[in-house]
């Protein structure tokens, strides 16, 4: 990280010189009104719509600027956002980065630790900006988004969520602005109203009586006025609730670090189809394998085999089935039943059923 | 942590808690169910004649006497349910079913027969719902349309009807443990002793080396005279023996109550005891080496289910066996408990009067 190489690319010209001519095909503005100039982020250097046509339709083609050479795509060029390509390229890069080292101040001990971490972070952006080592830095790159990729994938959602309920609060803000601009405004109309009225009812008793009409335009102003702050108060303790609820909308949203460790739900047991019961065979040991003149071709047969038939499957399961109640003597085991001989065989089914 | 043995296992199945009984258990179960059946083909028969009587009296009163029914005995009962098992194997065969179909199918006609008699469900109308309903719960799907087309004079309403009715003497019990699998297994192990890569027990000292010497040595199979020298022998020796099994199992180990009275693997070692006795005497031994009570036990029960495994029905009756089935036939017509002959009907008022 010592000292950035110099700039390559073309040398400094004019701005409007450079938005109108196409540094590929050499037309500008004059001859095609509509032109617009796309970059590529491989390369990021600028042509007109028509050239990445001419150039790219046919599939991955050299950039044609001079010395560059790189194999660009025409799907991947894009308009630029920034004036100056050289911020362009950082903002993509910084994203790429980011993207990858979204480790969060919260799963770091001290802040010390954080801090060295972005001090990390940044020193691999700024290689990439600058091409310092290249090459190790993109090694060591792969080589973290590989080792942590669960820990990028859980930040990446989320992240995803706070966007998210940001949003919601963004929009929730608006409408609560909205309808606070129409009630301003219909207290507005309101005011007015009421003033007009009182005027006009200062002008009536003017006109209908006898007292001094300077005595009663003040009594006017002084009711028109109580009014209106009777009304300013009530707005003011609206107001003041409206924003005591969006203060309470925002309290989930604070996030202080460190206070609630989270505590991850504890992942479901693997399914038990024999309820804990262990089945150990007495009679026989499984072997490894067993010849049949059946199986030598299912154990073959990528028809077989693709529709998941296992021929161990098979054998444990003949096997089991050879000796599963070898040592079960009917005659004995059944004379021991709770049940009448001659007794209906549905009621004796529910007492063996019941009984176990 | 609870440990389950493969009794255990088997313990859990349906057929172990509702459908295996001692022989006299059986016995007194048919023919309590015969003697019910019989009861109430009587007082279905006296109830239809004298509502003849009734009618006819109006015009003349000279109305026959009644006179007693013959009814079908137990034997003869059990005659007939085995033939139209044995009919329920040839049209699965003629299907083209799988052997676990046909064997399911034939099961659930013999599991309903033990609460239903004849008299009351003809075994002709019980047996294509019986298969229908084994094509469906085995897993092997088949349309309704092809099933029926494959059946003379059959409706698919016919095939239907029947069903929920057998559902019922089934107990809403479908899984019928078979002794395929079972002897499958079986046999994979004795090939793998053959061939010398089978694994010696722990409470067995003999290597696997040594195992396969011992099956070379093996006494020849059914008095036969000459013995296995070599490895290949032996496995040719196997593979017969499974054929032999196999056969046995998919015919006289249905016909007979073997599913009610043993468990499947006492069947299929009694059908290795029936086609080749020395070899399963040495499958026993490697099994269990040491003396135990339960060896003897074992080896009197494998014998008793051979002996019944042999004395089976046979699969295609002979004239004389056929005489007497139609002789059968006959008397049933006579004896038939009319209420239950429309079963369609039934069905139907059933499903009527249920909604």
């Amino acid at each position: 990280m010592s000292k950035p190489p110099a700039r390559n690319g073309a040398p400094q010209r004019h701005p409007g010189e450079e938005d109108d001519i196409c540094p590929v095909c050499k037309s500008n503005r004059y001859l095609n009104p509509s032109m617009r100039f796309l970059v590529n982020p491989e390369c990021y250097h600028k042509m007109c719509e028509s050239c990445v046509d001419r150039i790219f339709s046919q599939g991955p083609a050299p950039c044609p600027v001079a010395g560059c050479a790189r194999t660009l795509r025409k799907q991947r060029f894009r308009k630029q956002t920034f004036e100056d390509l050289q911020i362009e390229r950082e903002v993509d890069v910084r994203r790429r980065v980011a993207a990858i080292f979204n480790r969060r101040e919260s799963e770091f001990n001290t802040l010390l630790d954080y801090n060295n971490y972005l001090e990390e972070v940044e020193t691999l952006t700024f290689n990439l900006l600058y091409n310092i080592d290249v090459a190790t830095t993109e090694a060591r790159l792969a080589a973290y988004s590989k080792q942590n990729a669960t820990d990028i994938a859980n930040n990446k959602a989320l992240s995803a969520r706070e966007s998210a309920s940001t949003e919601a609060q963004l929009a929730a803000r608006k409408d609560q602005g909205r309808l606070r601009r129409e009630a301003a405004r219909n207290e507005e109309e309101e005011e007015r109203r009421e003033r007009e009225e009182g005027r006009r009812e200062v002008i009536d008793k003017i006109a209908h009586s006898t007292e001094d009409p300077d005595k009663i335009a003040r009594e006017g102003q002084k009711v028109v006025l109580k009014k209106s702050t009777a009304r300013r108060n009530a707005t003011d303790r609206l107001r003041a609730q409206d924003a005591a609820s969006v203060d309470n909308a925002s309290v989930p949203l604070f996030q202080i670090a460190g206070l609630t460790p989270i505590t991850q739900p504890e992942p479901d047991k693997a399914y038990d189809p024999f309820g804990g019961y262990v089945i150990r065979p007495t009679c026989f040991t499984l072997q490894e394998q067993y010849e049949h003149p059946w199986l030598e071709k299912a154990k073959t047969d990528a028809q077989i085999a693709a529709g998941g038939y296992d021929v161990g499957e098979y054998c444990a399961r003949s096997m089991m089935e050879a000796f599963a109640g070898l040592g079960v003597f009917v005659e004995e085991e059944v004379a021991g039943r709770d049940r009448s001989p001659g007794a209906d065989v549905g009621t004796a089914a529910a007492v063996v059923t019941g009984g176990d | 942590m609870p440990e389950m043995t493969e009794d255990d296992i088997y313990r859990t199945s349906t057929q172990y808690r509702i459908w295996s009984f001692s022989r006299e258990l059986l016995l007194s179960l048919r023919s309590t169910t015969n003697e019910s059946a019989a009861e109430g083909v009587k007082a279905a028969l006296h109830a239809q004649k004298a509502a003849e009587q009734e009618q006819s009296s109006k015009q003349d009163s000279n109305g026959s006497p009644l006179q007693e029914v013959d009814c079908l005995s137990v034997d003869e009962e059990q005659k007939l349910v085995v033939f139209y098992c044995v009919q329920n194997m040839r049209f699965a065969d003629f299907c083209e079913f799988p052997t676990n179909v046909k064997a399911t199918a034939v099961q659930y006609l013999k599991r309903f027969y033990l609460s239903n008699s004849p008299m009351t469900y003809h075994p002709k109308e019980m047996m294509p719902s019986a298969l229908f309903l084994a094509t469906k719960t085995e897993n092997h799907y088949t349309s309704l349309k092809s099933f029926v087309s494959k059946l003379p004079k059959t409706t698919a309403e016919d095939v239907v009807a029947p069903e929920f009715l057998l559902t019922q003497g089934l107990r809403f019990t479908f899984d019928v443990r078979h002794p395929y699998r079972g002897l499958e297994g079986g046999f994979m192990e004795l090939l793998a002793l053959a061939t010398g890569k089978g694994q010696s027990r722990p409470d067995n000292g003999a290597s696997p080396t040594q195992l396969q010497k011992q099956m070379e040595g093996l006494d020849p199979a059914n008095g036969g005279n000459k013995k296995s020298r070599s490895a290949e022998e032996v496995v040719q020796r196997i593979q017969d023996a499974h054929g032999k099994a196999k056969e046995i199992l998919k015919t006289s180990a249905l016909l007979t109550d073997a599913y009610f009275l043993y468990t499947p693997s006492q069947i299929w070692l009694s059908s290795l005891f029936v086609a080749d006795e020395p070899l399963a005497r040495f499958y026993l031994d490697f099994k269990f080496p040491t003396p135990s009570t339960m060896k003897p036990k074992l080896l009197t029960t494998l014998g008793t289910c051979a002996n019944l495994l042999r004395s089976s029905a046979s699969a295609d009756p002979d004239d004389s066996e056929l005489k007497e089935l139609k002789r059968i036939d006959k008397k049933l017509y006579k004896c038939r408990n009319p209420e239950k002959i429309d079963l369609f009907g039934i069905n139907k008022a059933s499903e009527e009067g249920g909604t």
